[in-house]
């Protein structure tokens, strides 16, 4: 055995141990992340059954994604719902941060409150908006028409309404968690500056503008950049809305396709119809579409975002 | 005078932000509150118009009978343990090698620390077909030890090993050398020293861990297809997809599939934003 000095190591904990400190990390990281995403790669290559076994197309997944009227939906889907979501949803949690940013009595609980959605499993909050916008018997109709005396919209149960209602219910799900991170930023904004602005007699809607919105850029930024690359995988709050019933023909998607996001495609190609390869090539589409927007914000950063 | 008309500004500029606050807290609070309501309601009153806040007859039955009837006990014992295991499972594996890239000099540290952080950027429907394909070569679908579940959470937790990397850093060598002197092997430094100065850091990781697991959809519908090896959240999407189930007996059941992490979240609400704003990620 080695012998020890006071501030040094034996040979066994300076060539050994490190190892199998990461050796569990290192096993998931091979086995669990970097093994399938080349499987995955090798996978859109290949018509793949999981019971049937594969074989090599090259390229043919790829271009029935080109070509497939399907898939076309589902990538307009797609970005249908990030452009919704994405304005509103980073509006509306810069709204809340700001009017939970300052100490007033009792604050404390405001912000857990908003904060309650993100917790909440979207298997069950999926469900109980299913239920509120029951387009008979749902509160939220029922309210709609005692205050308009209008009958309200079919929500989920219309092509044309369905996408924009998972808009609205996914900021209600998830404002809160922007609404921290904005939080965060506008407490680093200095008071000497609004207090300065305030002696030169800039008020409050003049100050936010000029000030507090200039200074909040790399947070705004980041809120941006988190939203699109989750709006590209939305899929829980998709799969528990779409099909409230089997029994009344409802499907996952659906009605008429109009829900059908990428993840959602995704998961119908290859777990419910075994076509994994091609459910491979459109997860490939997918990590495209997410280091695109991982690249721009590497690259643009910088000259987009006021720093102090 | 003039303070006096100031003071009542003031009061009328906080009135109405907490007028606005309110609002805005009914729209989170009132779908928990109209599931509450529905979920003690008798299936004859559903289609009630205009329908009841507090329901003129209470029907505990309700809870009775999705407990044991429709199995969401059975449910809740099996995300009980699936959370807790893959919870305290991932402190282990994330401390060790968190420890090991802040600390420890070793060859290839730099390469699979840069490797670690890229894949937490690739999106998970990447790997989940292939993942799907290794848990059906290890026969680890349905399992009823729930391996599918845990395993990948222990083996692949990046976010904890950079979250306990990042505090370990911040650790002084002057600890590290003092146990050094008091003859701690470097597994003693890790779990004598390192580990009990960072038990914020893994209460932290201890939530954010049981609640990713607690919400997960996804995994356990493709690794579960017993009923009786369901989580409450499989379990609750494969029992409001049937026809003849009333909407009473599903806000009961999504009560249960909420309940258990809603008094979490009052105990420890601290970690749960912690965990979720540090992580970027959201179940």
């Amino acid at each position: 055995m080695a012998i020890k000095n006071l501030l040094g190591s034996t040979r066994f904990e300076k060539y050994v141990a490190p190892y199998i400190f990461i050796l569990p990390m290192l096993v998931g990281l091979f086995v669990f992340r970097l093994g399938p995403v080349v499987w995955s790669f090798l996978l859109s290559f290949q018509k793949y059954n999981p019971f049937q076994g594969g074989a090599w197309i090259g390229l043919q997944n790829y271009k029935e994604l080109l070509q497939d009227k399907d898939f076309h939906q589902v990538f307009f889907n797609t970005l249908k719902f990030t452009l919704m979501y994405l304005p509103l949803g980073v509006i509306s949690s810069l709204i809340l941060a700001v009017l939970v940013n300052n100490k007033l009595k009792g604050i404390v609980i405001f912000r857990a409150i908003y904060f309650l959605p993100v917790i909440s499993a979207v298997a069950a909050v999926g469900t109980i908006w299913a239920w509120l916008l029951n387009p008979l018997f749902g509160l939220v109709n029922y309210l709609i028409k005692a205050v308009f005396g209008i009958i309200g919209p079919e929500w989920l149960g219309s092509p044309k309404t369905a996408l924009f209602t998972l808009v609205l219910v996914n900021i209600w799900l998830t404002m809160g968690y922007a609404m921290v991170i904005f939080l965060a930023g506008l407490q680093g904004v200095p008071q000497e500056l609004l207090d300065a602005a305030w002696v030169d007699g800039a008020g409050k809607v003049k100050r936010f503008f000029r000030i507090v919105l200039p200074l909040l850029s790399p947070t705004t930024f980041f809120v941006i950049i988190i939203t699109i690359i989750r709006s590209f995988q939305i899929f829980d709050l998709v799969y528990i809305m779409t099909a409230p019933a089997a029994g009344e023909g409802g499907a996952v998607g659906g009605p008429a396709n109009s829900t059908n996001v990428l993840v959602i495609s995704i998961f119908l190609n290859a777990f419910s119809f075994y076509r994994m390869g091609y459910g491979a090539a459109q997860a490939y589409v997918l990590f495209l579409m997410v280091a695109f927007i991982t690249f721009f914000q590497f690259r643009f950063q910088k000259r987009w975002v006021h720093y102090q | 005078m003039i303070s006096t008309r100031r003071k009542i500004k003031i009061f009328l500029g906080h009135s109405l932000h907490y007028l606005i606050l309110t609002a805005i807290a009914l729209t989170i609070l009132v779908p928990f509150t109209w599931m509450l309501s529905t979920s003690l309601k008798g299936r004859g009153v559903l289609q009630e118009i205009p329908p009841r806040l507090i329901p003129e007859k209470f029907h505990w039955s309700n809870y009775k009978d999705v407990l044991l009837k429709y199995h969401f006990l059975r449910y809740s014992l099996n995300s009980i343990y699936v959370a807790l295991m893959t919870g305290i499972g991932q402190l282990f594996t994330c401390s060790l090698a968190g420890f090991a890239f802040a600390r420890l000099k070793f060859w290839g540290r730099d390469v699979l620390f840069a490797l670690l952080l890229a894949t937490m950027m690739i999106p998970l429907q990447v790997m989940i077909i292939p993942e799907f394909l290794i848990m059906m070569g290890l026969g680890w679908i349905d399992h009823p030890l729930f391996l599918a579940l845990i395993v990948p959470s222990w083996l692949a937790g990046s976010f904890g090993t950079f979250m306990l990397r990042q505090f370990f850093m911040t650790v002084p060598t002057d600890l590290e050398d003092a146990g050094r002197i008091d003859g701690c092997t470097i597994f003693g430094i890790y779990w004598r020293i390192f580990l009990p100065l960072s038990l914020p850091s893994l209460a932290t990781l201890f939530i954010f861990g049981v609640m990713s697991s607690w919400n997960d959809l996804l995994r356990p519908i493709l690794y579960l297809s017993s009923q009786k090896r369901m989580t409450l959240t499989i379990g609750l999407a494969a029992f409001s997809r049937q026809y003849e189930v009333n909407e009473n007996l599903k806000m009961a059941g999504s009560l249960f599939t909420l309940l258990p992490l809603l008094i979490l979240y009052a105990f420890a609400q601290k970690y749960f934003v912690q965990g979720i704003t540090l992580s970027g990620l959201k179940g």
